[in-house]
């Protein structure tokens, strides 16, 4: 009987190592203490209606940090995902009138744009294999441009059910911010059966490798930002639903959030190391910081520095387990 | 006969040579800008292009300085490190020119130990550098908001505003010609840096480290620190090229490093420096500084809308990278 115990015993700890080993750990450890934290200053944090009213801004950063982690790890990096974001709230507001029907048509029209945006940007860094970082600053710019062109002020119509739904529920329980993140999180899981999925891990990982065990790794990119487009569209969605209004500076703010959300959960810049879920964590920690630094009043002056120094505190917690590995290869 | 190949082969030669060909992409910005507006290639204009051309020229010396050392080098923190020298040396300044050398010595201290931040964070805390100095970025830019309470205090000096905005006139055969201070302070710059670079130990130890960062450590060389002062040192050249910029712009502003992070990367990219690290030269980063500048000023000649600026600023960017910033085929 001792046996069994000490071997159970054995075995929680092996899990809870791997568990402490994993990319995403530092990221949810600081989740749970800014849970905690913000428990304490928000009153009534864990009630039905401040979950939703939390949801209704953390929905769009959550569903553009996913769109960003996969395309950070299939070794790429998207600089242009707040442009694009920007760029749907104009095409959306600009299109929409009170029938329900065009409202279904307008949206869907937003997701095959945002598609096609993902597919011009995965293009030109898998096709024309030109180096991310600049090339989608240089898309960033073009999208930016077209959305000014679209709407040079902020402005257009969104019928006043449509935002009014995003404030409710669906089927009397469930949150609407949170039942649009539901879609993205089914499909996430359902993209994860594919192979696809183990490809943009291995593209991401080792390039040549990839490209010498026969993966078409150009194709795997597009893909990525295929993808990737379907989360922005969800992105934007949400956002235009939030503002009820089309902006072509609204999405500004996202493209650099969402790098530093992805790198909190853990995802490498490189590619290859982590996954969606650290996206997930590292948007929550973000969206969580900018609540307390509300709730606790701190002067609009102080804001972004705090932000920055919390989001290198994050990271310089993220680096414990390598500093662990490299002590663990010289012993 | 004989000629006609060495002819063929010099073109050859030219364009494959990076740096020639954006050069050559200058003087063809030039001649389209002549035919468009005439006056636009005039010598006193472009004088004025190559004046504005500095500020950002000034941050490439830095970033090429982080990229040559490898290990995904990239500084984004140096539009927020250029208003640090913008409101450092106005404060110091507040219009005298007895406080001239304090300033200078100030700004590029505080630049410097500023950079190390970045340098100290990449190197030995092992935080990606692209993260890094973005968070890095918005504490600083945080840190002044609070500081100087959204209203920087004092203004450039007498000699300061010679040495920005000012130029040394004569006449040549009648024509009165200018030639601006900038030019002969960024002329300067570039001779130390190539000597530096061809001919120390300096620039060897620099690309060593940016080429094989492992054999470099293997000879004795502390990458980690050499890789930290990179930092230091592009932090200094940033605070620099804002000192001369609160020159030509006479008052302080926060909002004047906001627009060249990214592009100070896409110019580097330009200039023929490759992202991976440890190749490259300033003289080409020089070139991508004026291409860019250029560029802009061609684009408010035209009297382009904002709108139209962007997509036309984003499309040029990607035709440049299309050009020759194409990462090589799998073999």
């Amino acid at each position: 009987m001792k046996g069994t115990e000490a071997k159970k015993s054995l075995q929680f700890k092996a899990t809870l190592r791997d568990y402490t080993r994993d990319p995403s750990f530092p990221g949810f450890v600081v989740l749970v203490l800014l849970i905690i934290i913000n428990a304490s200053i928000q009153p009534n944090f864990f009630t039905y209606s401040a979950i939703k009213s939390n949801f209704m801004t953390f929905t769009p950063l959550i569903l553009v940090s996913m769109a960003q982690g996969i395309i950070i790890l299939s070794g790429s990096l998207d600089l242009s995902v707040g442009a694009a974001m920007s760029l749907l709230t104009c095409i959306m507001a600009s299109m929409m009138t009170d029938s329900i029907f065009n409202v279904i048509l307008v949206v869907a029209l937003g997701i095959i744009c945002a598609i096609g945006l993902g597919l011009f940007n995965g293009s030109i860094i898998g096709f024309v294999r030109l180096p991310p970082l600049i090339a989608t600053f240089a898309t960033s710019a073009i999208f930016f441009g077209v959305a000014l062109t679209i709407m040079p002020l902020p402005g257009g119509y969104v019928p006043s059910y449509f935002y009014r739904w995003y404030r409710g529920d669906v089927l009397g329980f469930i949150p609407v911010p949170i039942f649009i993140l539901l879609i993205g999180i089914g499909v996430w899981v359902l993209f994860k059966r594919t192979g696809v999925y183990r490809y943009i891990y291995a593209v991401g990982g080792n390039e040549d490798g990839a490209y010498s065990s026969g993966i078409k790794v150009a194709n795997i990119k597009v893909m990525a930002f295929l993808f990737a487009g379907f989360f922005i569209a969800l992105a934007g969605v949400s956002l235009l639903l939030s503002t009820a209004i089309g902006d072509p500076r609204a999405g500004a703010a996202y493209t650099l959030n969402s790098v530093a959300a992805v790198v909190i959960g853990g995802i490498s810049l490189k590619g290859g190391k982590g996954s969606v879920t650290g996206a997930i964590i590292g948007a929550l920690i973000l969206g969580l910081l900018i609540n307390i630094i509300f709730y606790l009043r701190v002067s609009s002056l102080y804001q972004n520095f705090a932000r920055g120094m919390i989001i290198i505190i994050a990271l310089s917690l993220a680096t414990i387990p390598k500093l662990r590995e490299t002590s663990h290869k010289i012993l | 006969m004989a000629k006609i190949d060495n002819v063929s082969g010099f073109a050859k030669k030219i364009f494959k040579d990076k740096v020639a060909i954006s050069y050559i992409i200058v003087i063809a910005l030039f001649v389209i800008g002549q035919i468009a507006v005439p006056g636009f290639a005039s010598f006193n204009h472009i004088m004025t292009v190559l004046q504005t051309s500095f500020f950002l020229g000034m941050l490439c010396l830095g970033q090429t300085i982080v990229v040559i050392s490898g290990k995904e080098g990239i500084d984004l923190s140096v539009g927020p490190m250029l208003t640090v020298g913008v409101i450092t040396s106005s404060a110091i300044l507040m219009g005298r020119d007895s406080n001239f050398f304090y300033a200078l010595i100030a700004v590029l201290v505080l630049g410097f130990v500023l950079g190390l931040v970045n340098g100290a964070g990449v190197s030995y805390l092992g935080i990606a550098p692209l993260i890094m100095t973005l968070a890095w970025g918005i504490v600083l830019e945080g840190g002044l908001l609070f500081i100087t309470d959204g209203f920087p205090p004092g203004r450039a000096s007498p000699l300061l505003q010679m040495l920005g905005g000012g130029s040394i006139r004569f006449n040549v055969g009648g024509y009165a010609v200018r030639i601006p201070w900038v030019i002969l302070i960024w002329v300067f710059v570039i001779i130390v840096v190539l000597f530096l670079f061809k001919k120390t130990i300096i620039g060897r130890i620099l690309y060593g480290i940016g080429t094989n960062d492992r054999a470099s450590n293997l000879l004795g060389i502390n990458t980690k620190k050499i890789r930290m002062f990179s930092y230091g040192f592009s932090g200094m050249f940033s605070a620099f090229s804002g000192m001369i910029l609160l020159g030509y712009v006479t008052n302080p502003n926060l909002n004047l490093g906001i627009h060249y992070g990214l592009p100070s990367v896409a110019a580097i990219v330009i200039g023929g420096i490759s992202l991976a690290g440890g190749a490259g030269s300033y003289v080409g980063a020089v070139a991508g500084s004026i291409i860019l500048t250029t560029l802009t000023s061609l684009l408010v000649t035209f009297r382009f809308g904002e709108s139209g600026r962007q997509i036309v600023y984003g499309a040029v960017l990607l035709l440049l990278l299309v050009l020759y910033a194409r990462q090589p085929k799998k073999v």
